[in-house]
């Protein structure tokens, strides 16, 4: 696999795996680094990635594996600063009126505060819309366990969403 | 769209039973219609899945740097692999150089040992000056006789060939004076039987006084016991000169009292 081919069949799943770290870790340039970090391990493992039926399943489970060694690394600080969520609220689209904007930066927070595996899974099932067997190959989850977290996850964000949104309002 | 509908596909969907497809209708629900304030937490939510899902990226793969930096680690790992090539290569060549070095070395010393060359040469030398010493001392010139007559007394080791070329001056040159030389010669390698017998024969032969004495001070010198029988049968012939007489009688007492 040459680099044009291995551009042509990483290009598509980027911005996926972007989100995705950033869901993760919470912070822009780790989650840059992170999907570069995957790109170099596939680029090392080229040679092999004809063999993988999904590159993108691969690489979503590097990426994921990646994030979660950042994650157990001491040096990473898992409290997200207030500035952190200023930032989000900056890169919102402009379209999105100025409530809207507010309630998603509202969940955005919420889930910056969920545990890791269940603002995992609701990442991959909510923002990029795996089916099931997909997060069952990608996590490694059973599919009872991989629903439990996801109502879970669910439920807790519409919950925090209502509280903080009664008391604002 | 029904609201009891979308109330139950709510539902299933907080319990994690939805499908795909059901929370693609759930999600154009929440963004397209109107809906109730009491659902603001569940478009919230789905506002911010969709805002997310169409986030702006940053095109890593489009920033060539990314691209370069992997390329030039691939070029990095390259070079150091020929790097190392290249100073195995070396290595390995200076190794065979100096081995090379030493076969040579050893051949050289076993083929032509300096010391054996100068051996060599130098017994070629000693050889040039016998023969010249051989020719010189049937030079007509008496002085050039005794030149070679020196040169053969001045060689480190005499072979019998060079003894023999100075027993024979001894005894039949016909001047004196060169005889004289040659038995002066011939004190330094009396210590060998050949040149001992030659100089006690050659002492009733010699007519020179000069020469005469001079054999019996070799004689005496070397306490040679043989030569007394010599000594007195010169010591009976009448017409000696009374200097030889004397130094014979010396001799002669020197002789038997050693023994």
């Amino acid at each position: 696999m040459d680099l044009k081919a291995f551009k042509n069949s990483v290009f598509p799943i980027q911005g996926k795996l972007f989100r995705f770290a950033k869901t993760m870790l919470q912070n822009e340039e780790e989650a840059e680094d992170a999907v570069q970090e995957a790109f170099l391990k596939l680029w090392q493992n080229r040679q092999s990635l004809n063999t993988y039926r999904s590159v993108e399943a691969l690489a979503v489970i590097i990426t994921k594996n990646l994030c979660l060694d950042r994650l157990k690394s001491s040096r990473y600080k898992r409290t997200v600063s207030a500035d952190q969520i200023d930032t989000d609220k900056a890169q919102a689209s402009p379209y999105e009126n100025m409530e809207m904007s507010d309630h998603a930066t509202i969940v955005r927070h919420i889930m910056s505060r969920l545990p890791e595996q269940q603002r995992m899974i609701i990442h991959l099932r909510d923002v990029e819309e795996y089916s099931f067997e997909e997060i069952e190959k990608i996590t490694g989850m059973c599919l009872n366990n991989i629903r439990v977290t996801l109502s879970r996850a669910r439920k807790s964000v519409r919950e925090a969403f209502m509280k903080i949104d009664a008391y604002g309002n | 769209m029904e609201t009891d509908d979308i109330n139950r596909l709510i539902e299933k969907y907080f319990e994690g039973e939805s499908t795909l497809q059901e929370e693609t209708t759930l999600q154009s629900y929440f963004l397209e219609e109107e809906v109730p304030t009491t659902r603001m937490a569940e478009k919230a939510q789905f506002q911010l899945f969709s805002t997310m899902r169409h986030e702006v990226t940053p095109d890593m793969l489009k920033q060539e740097s990314f691209f370069s930096k992997i390329t030039r680690q691939e070029d990095e790992t390259q070079h150091k692999t020929i790097r190392f090539f290249r100073w195995s290569v070396g290595i390995a060549a200076s190794f065979i150089i100096m081995l090379l070095g030493f076969v040579v070395g050893m051949l050289y010393e076993k083929n032509s040992s300096p010391t054996s060359e100068v051996l060599a040469l130098k017994d070629e030398f000693s050889q040039m000056k016998k023969m010249l010493m051989f020719n010189q001392m049937n030079n007509p010139s008496a002085s050039e006789r005794i030149m070679a007559v020196n040169t053969a007394q001045a060689l480190p080791e005499a072979d019998d060939q060079v003894l023999e070329a100075l027993i024979f001056t001894m005894n039949s040159d016909v001047n004196p004076n060169v005889r004289l030389s040659a038995v002066e010669a011939l004190h330094r390698f009396a210590d060998q039987k050949m040149v001992m017998t030659a100089l006690v024969k050659s002492l009733n032969t010699q007519e020179n006084p000069i020469v005469q004495i001079a054999i019996i001070d070799v004689l005496v010198d070397f306490k040679e016991q043989s030569a007394l029988d010599e000594l007195r049968k010169l010591l009976q012939k009448e017409n000696l000169t009374q200097a030889v007489r004397e130094q014979a009688e010396y001799g002669v007492s020197q002789l038997a009292y050693e023994n």
